[in-house]
């Protein structure tokens, strides 16, 4: 599906404008995105590919940024996971869960890029 | 208020066919989608009608819609087909359905209907807008 030296980054999002924007906007930045629709999907991506990142949403359709990070923590991927959140709330969670807090929505996706790129150079 | 990031805006200067593509089955939007961003088009995803109806009603245009007939949500692949005839009469349809049931579909409604499951889209597609552009 991509070159091997490409990281592949699943962005699971409910949200299809916000998804499509931060999908597109990484795919410039020459990532490989694969793009869920929800926490069902995000699943199954996990299942079938190698993911290096995931960028999801606190709050989906089917489930939550937190049920996914607690799957792929209970799977033992070693997958860094990057929350984003509408809601404050979920602020103090996404960080017992995840290498980081969320990033407040609405953010520039340079953000997120920068964001991945801190993440893998401490890797 | 769309972002500016999202090219299909309307008024934002259009380069690549823009596809629409709205199917509930992860792994075969997820390769019709892979599929055309290979050769260059811009695909936006969604999992169902409903998603493909709102994202339709904030004018976001696209060139093509490939759309599943059973998904889950309120309206179906179908509605969605009427919706778009009407509401942008130059986008093109096609319809993955399952095997045997084309038969039972309006004709007025689609350019072309593929019997799930369908693999490599992509060249199949270009033949659909390749026939518009010669129309045209």
């Amino acid at each position: 599906m991509q070159a091997d030296d490409v990281e592949t980054i699943l962005v699971a999002s409910s949200d299809t404008l916000q998804r499509s924007m931060i999908a597109k906007y990484l795919r410039e930045c020459g990532y490989s995105v694969i793009e869920a629709t929800g926490f069902e999907d995000a699943k199954i991506a996990l299942r079938h590919y190698q993911i290096d990142i995931v960028v999801s949403d606190t709050e989906m359709q089917d489930g939550t940024g937190f049920d996914l990070s607690t799957h792929i923590r209970s799977v033992g991927q070693p997958i860094e996971v990057i929350l984003t959140q509408s809601l404050v709330r979920t602020a103090q969670v996404a960080g017992d869960l995840c290498e980081q807090g969320p990033l407040d929505q609405p953010y520039h996706p340079q953000r997120l890029v920068d964001e991945i790129k801190r993440l893998r150079a401490v890797r | 208020m769309l972002p500016a990031y999202f090219s299909g805006a309307a008024g934002a200067e259009k380069t690549a066919t823009r596809v629409l593509i709205a199917e509930d089955e992860f792994l075969l939007r997820l390769d019709a989608a892979d599929n055309m961003r290979r050769i260059g088009w811009e695909v936006v995803e969604v999992s169902s009608a409903d998603e493909a109806l709102e994202l339709l009603r904030y004018s976001v245009t696209f060139d093509l819609l490939l759309t599943d007939v059973d998904m889950p949500g309120q309206a179906d692949g179908l509605e969605l087909a009427r919706y778009v005839r009407s509401a942008y009469p130059e986008m093109k349809i096609v319809i993955m359905s399952e095997d045997g049931a084309a038969q039972t579909i309006d004709p007025q409604l689609y350019e072309l209907v593929l019997t799930k499951p369908v693999w490599n889209v992509g060249e199949i597609l270009i033949k659909v807008m390749e026939a518009k552009r010669n129309a045209s």
